[in-house]
């Protein structure tokens, strides 16, 4: 009872911004042609979406965001498997990848611009880039806490190395792979938006920067604000795909950030 | 001639021995308890002695084989049953993964099925582990080592992690099991009373570096009872013989 009002009076927060900001539109409190109130800019969301629009370039953007999802997760989760269970390849690539690591993906775009160009291949490589290194990192640390003993036991039964590392490994690991992709979803996206930005004619985060250089007020804000949905639709899902992925993991007691 | 012997075993981790010139030999269909106090490297003997861990110094052998890694006659039964279980997999499904590689999933689990029915768990292979007592998991995880039939088996104090009136209840379910498939079986344990309940022979272990000091003929006849056969005056002598040695420190 409690934890349901405490939860209604954060969700009375957001209503009670919101229609500031709409009364401080509306009044002109804040008299400005780039404050619109927050009813134009529903308005004008629901306007770009109906006309097929802003479906088509969010419609883009998740691809290319889904594709280096799925590139740099599968990297991630195979050369942290590589990394965890074979020393020569943590030995070869670890100091590779302590020096990659840090370099602000952003950064690294004008050089991938050079190579691939600045359509779909270069946002999908900096998407997969950016997702790479949080899931590599997560699938090694939960390599280290599988139990030793579930090891033993697939040694004990004659279960060779391979699937060793198919079904106790990796469902072992599970758990902490899912929490680096959840870390590297919200970061594909903000990755993807800003190559956009950067670089092309493509997608959400190009149509931003359109509708700056336009002066476009309420089409600025109606794009950051079904960004805004977009993320915590995806987080949502991502957290319900999880439930179901790793039930055994919260049945016996392990805490979500949900 | 010994089922499973250990000849000369000497293991060092790191430079330290912790164990040296350790034999023993358990005969075909033998029930051979190894005592130990705590940290004198039972565990190790037994990992070493199922191919799990690999001796300094010394051979197992298993059917007359030196054995390097684990051998197909031999299934190590662990200590902490949370660990060697796979919570994402069905009590069904966990029985199986003992013989799936070898068998198919088809096979593997008709077999988990009767395997399951054998340690009275018929009716839970749905479950997961973790919805089952802390009984019923050891009796998963000994369903799943009978399931790759075996000829010993290797258990690593498998009754130490239940309460008092669960661990009887294995005991009996483990003797009968033991009995009708003519298994050979090495048990270590810290608990003296399970050693004797249990065993043929005992085989003592010395702190480290640990060797067997002493082996004890148990000599109670079979079937064994719960109650009566802990009040044999037998009983009692061996017990305490075997707890003057055990509390008797080499510094002491």
């Amino acid at each position: 009872m409690t934890s349901r009002l405490r939860n209604a009076s954060g969700f009375a927060l957001v209503l009670a911004l919101l229609l500031l900001w709409e009364v401080s539109a509306r009044l002109g409190w804040v008299a400005s042609p780039n404050w619109p109130p927050f009813t134009a800019v529903v308005a004008a969301l629901a306007r770009d979406v109906m006309t097929g629009e802003i479906p088509l370039l969010v419609g883009g953007t998740l691809w290319r965001m889904a594709a280096g999802l799925f590139a740099g997760g599968v990297a991630g989760v195979v050369l942290g498997l590589a990394f965890a269970l074979l020393p020569f390849v943590a030995r070869l690539f670890a100091p590779i990848v302590e020096l990659l690591r840090p370099i602000p993906v952003p950064a690294v775009i004008p050089p991938l611009v050079l190579f691939l160009g600045l359509d779909d291949t270069m946002k999908v490589t900096v998407v997969a880039l950016t997702v790479f290194f949080p899931v590599l990192t997560n699938t090694v640390q939960g390599v280290r806490a599988v139990e030793a003993d579930a090891l033993a036991m697939g040694r004990t039964f004659g279960i060779g190395a391979l699937r060793r590392a198919l079904f106790i490994v990796l469902p072992a690991s599970l758990p902490y792979i899912l929490a680096g992709f959840r870390i590297a979803l919200a970061l594909a996206l903000v990755v993807a938006v800003v190559a956009e930005m950067i670089a092309g004619e493509q997608g959400v985060g190009h149509y931003l920067v359109m509708m700056q250089f336009a002066g476009r007020a309420e089409e600025i804000y109606a794009t950051v604000l079904l960004l805004g949905m977009l993320g915590y639709a995806l987080n949502r899902g991502f957290l319900l795909a999880e439930r179901r992925m790793i039930h055994w993991w919260f049945a016996l007691g392990r805490q979500s950030d949900a | 001639m010994s089922f499973l012997s250990l000849d000369a075993i000497n293991k060092s981790f790191a430079g330290v021995p912790v164990m040296r010139d350790a034999t023993l030999a358990v005969r075909e269909g033998e029930f051979m308890a190894v005592l130990g106090p705590s940290g004198c490297g039972k565990s190790t003997l037994l990992q070493i002695a199922a191919g799990l861990l690999p001796p300094s110094a010394g051979t197992v052998r298993i059917a007359g084989r030196a054995i390097t890694a684990p051998p197909p006659e031999a299934v190590y039964v662990f200590q902490q049953y949370t660990r060697s279980l796979l919570p994402w997999r069905s009590v069904r499904d966990n029985v199986a993964f003992a013989t799936e590689h070898r068998l198919g999933k088809r096979r593997a689990r008709a077999i988990a099925e009767e395997t399951l029915a054998q340690v009275g768990l018929s009716g839970f292979g749905d479950h997961f582990p973790w919805q089952l007592s802390g009984g019923m998991q050891q009796r998963v995880a000994i369903a799943r080592a009978l399931a790759a039939e075996p000829a010993i088996l290797l258990l690593d104090e498998p009754f130490s992690a239940v309460d008092a009136l669960t661990r009887l209840d294995l005991h009996a379910l483990f003797l009968d099991i033991w009995s009708r498939r003519k298994l050979t079986v090495m048990l270590v344990t810290h608990d003296v009373e399970e050693a004797i309940y249990l065993a043929d022979r005992i085989a003592l272990l010395t702190y480290r570096p640990s060797s067997i000091s002493e082996i004890f003929e148990v000599g109670l006849p079979r079937p064994r009872d719960p109650i009566t056969t802990r009040a044999l005056p037998q009983f009692l002598e061996l017990r305490q013989t075997l707890l003057q040695k055990l509390l008797a420190r080499p510094d002491a």
